[in-house]
């Protein structure tokens, strides 16, 4: 934190080191920060959910999955409510790749219908160039939290990052553990690790390698995030969810006991015909009748279907949503 | 050390309201656009909405008829229409690529061998290796969100509407927007002309050798050659809906040019769940029926059982899911 004074109305004001920008709370004048190293753009999402909100998008959610307690809406309390802004550096990042190497490439022989018996495969100096640009979002907060990580982020409706409208809301702000040469380095190593993924496709043995990188834009957005524990039948549970947009990073669900009944049953029935299978198939013979391949249908059918029930029955977390991977 | 920004449109001198980092912005009076550095910028087109709020509600309506069906889905109600102008750019570009490699895949091969009563046949698998040297040439049309590390909701799949839809772009024209697509939330690019060429670029480069990829086993040599046809910012009206049924808010996407679904939610009603669980049920019963009228048969129990497993798969699925989403 440092304070400076509004150019505007002489106000005094206080911001964080990695601040651009500043809006004074007085006079409402922007003002830009110019500094002799460079500038990082850093932006805030505003908190448009306030926790009341928050309640009723996590109520939904969880609503959704069957055998949650249909009273949610009026039974389920909220114990301990935690607003925290988290760190994401946004890198754009161009990379050239020159590399030198040795290739693969092969010899057939042996023709067999509509191809060879035999391949041989040699090498050959081969060159070239990747050149491309990506875009990389990398999670800056020093807590490791895969589903943070994991989350697909929103950067609509960022403003410039102002300390003192995290703290009128009680909100505490994450440091990031990069700053910018950092944030810059972690984009460029992943931008390169690409590359060499690309290279290892094309080259068997990786001779030479040169290459440029380039930064075409960063900026650091610090996005709220609402920790939530509640609880529900006299249980405790946990959730994140997004103050920006509503959506539930992740969270527990509570079921009734009428779900879990409801679940033993189902697989109580279908692991019994599973395992009436396998004794069939083993011991086919009923009255003199050969059961065995009746046995190995419900085998079969049965253990998939006790699998299933149990592998989605007993799931007990939601994410609304996750990035995709590359 | 500080100073304050104040931007003006350099056409028709009006202040302009700009977050720095948009790559492309607007002037709100006169409604010419304008690169960063302040040059105009005239491949600028925006696809026509065809949509009234009266139409979304039909689009939604029908929508949850048809894809609600058995669900019993009465007494939903929209409680937001956000019409929103996403910024896409849409580059265009001749691209060839060329690439060598092998597939190697097994032939089955029958021979008999003997005679008399030694008289038998014998199944050899034979590896085979088949030379591939292959191109792709194709007119692209790649299409990107102008907004940076951003996710909107239904913005994967409203890429693969927009291939063919852009054809319908028209050159953005400010007064009418004004006059008829006043109401819509108005989002700017972030990325620059030159920025949206690279990234495209890439996004072309991965999809061809993954199509490469998908051809051999392995490749030796994969080369892309590019020449961008035209990079087009096309400002697309999308109506994002949500309703709420039983007090559970599900969403909507629309494409406001022609009415089609982006994305949508459905919601999953108890009655869905017992008709799937039924179905589950039945489907067990009536595989074992079969398998018992047909138990000397192996090939019959072993079938049936591994199309009950693989249709229980689903259908359990469907039993347990928290909601239905098509599209997206």
């Amino acid at each position: 934190m440092k304070s400076i004074m509004c150019p505007n109305c002489n106000a005094p004001l206080e911001m964080e080191d990695t601040q651009s920008h500043v809006t004074c709370p007085y006079c409402k004048v922007t003002s830009e920060l110019k500094k002799v190293k460079e500038l990082v753009e850093h932006f805030m999402l505003p908190v448009d959910y306030d926790a009341e909100q928050i309640r009723t998008e996590l109520v939904g959610d969880i609503l959704k999955h069957p055998g949650a307690p249909e009273d949610l809406h009026k039974s389920l309390k909220l114990k301990d409510v935690k607003l925290m802004f988290y760190p994401y550096f946004i890198v754009t990042v161009h990379l050239r790749t020159e590399y030198k190497g040795n290739g693969e490439y092969a010899t057939f022989s042996h023709r067999y219908r509509s191809g060879y018996r035999n391949i041989d495969t040699h090498l050959k100096p081969e060159q070239g160039v990747f050149d491309d640009e990506r875009e990389f979002i990398i999670y800056a907060a020093k807590e490791v939290n895969q589903d943070l990580i994991n989350f697909e982020i929103s950067t609509r409706g960022k403003r410039y990052f102002q300390a003192q409208e995290a703290k009128e809301i009680k909100a505490d702000v994450v440091k990031s553990i990069f700053d910018l040469e950092q944030a810059k380095a972690e984009a460029t190593n992943s931008m390169r690790e690409i590359h060499k993924g690309l290279m290892l496709k094309e080259l068997a043995q990786i001779l030479e390698v040169r290459d440029k990188p380039e930064i075409k834009g960063v900026y650091l957005l610090h996005i709220p995030f609402y920790f939530l524990k509640f609880e529900s039948g006299n249980k405790q549970f946990e959730a994140i969810l997004d103050g920006a947009t509503g959506r539930t990073v992740i969270t527990q669900i509570p079921r009734e006991a009428s779900y879990w009944i409801q679940i033993s049953l189902l697989s109580v029935l279908f692991g019994s015909i599973g395992l009436g299978g396998i004794f069939l198939a083993v011991n086919p013979l009923i009255s003199s009748m050969d059961f065995s391949y009746f046995g190995i249908f419900a085998a079969i059918a049965g253990i998939i279907f006790t699998i299933r029930v149990l592998q989605l029955g007993l799931k007990s977390r939601f994410r609304e949503t996750r990035r995709r991977k590359r | 050390m500080s100073q304050i920004v104040k931007f003006q449109c350099p056409h028709c001198n009006a202040p302009v309201d700009v977050n720095p980092e948009d790559a492309i912005f607007n002037c709100v009076s006169c409604g010419q656009a304008y690169l960063e550095d302040g040059s105009k910028f005239d491949n600028h087109y925006i696809l026509v909405n065809t949509l009234n709020q009266k139409q979304v509600h039909d689009i939604v309506k029908n929508f949850i008829k048809k894809k609600g069906f058995l669900r019993g889905i009465r007494g939903y109600k929209i409680t937001k229409l956000t019409p929103t102008l996403l910024p896409f750019w849409s580059a265009t570009a001749d691209v060839y690529t060329h690439y060598v490699g092998y597939l190697r895949y097994t032939e089955t091969k029958t021979r008999t061998v003997g005679s008399g009563k030694n008289r038998r046949t014998v199944t050899e698998h034979v590896t085979v290796y088949r030379p591939i040297d292959e191109e792709i040439r194709e007119k692209r049309v790649e299409v990107l969100l102008g907004r940076r590390g951003s996710s909107i909701y239904g913005y994967e799949s409203v890429k693969k509407l927009l291939r063919t839809e852009f054809q319908r772009a028209v050159p953005f024209n400010h007064d009418r927007l004004m006059s008829t697509e006043k109401e819509f939330d108005y989002l700017s690019s972030e990325i620059a002309l030159n920025a949206a060429n690279q990234l495209a670029k890439t996004a072309i480069f991965d999809d061809h050798r993954a199509r490469a990829e998908k051809r051999c086993t392995k490749v030796f040599d994969c080369a892309t050659q590019l020449t961008f046809t035209g990079t087009y910012f096309v400002h697309t009206p999308v109506w994002q809906v949500e309703y709420v049924f039983k007090d559970e808010t599900y969403r909507i996407a629309i494409l406001g040019s022609n009415g089609q679904i982006i994305k949508g939610e459905i919601p999953v009603t108890t009655r869905f769940r017992a008709i799937f669980l039924t179905l589950s049920m039945l489907i067990m019963g009536g595989a074992g029926v079969i398998s018992y009228f047909f138990r000397y048969e192996v090939a019959v129990p072993i079938i049936a059982g591994i199309v009950t497993a693989v249709i229980g798969f689903f259908t359990l699925k469907n039993t347990f899911k928290p909601m239905s989403v098509y599209g997206g």
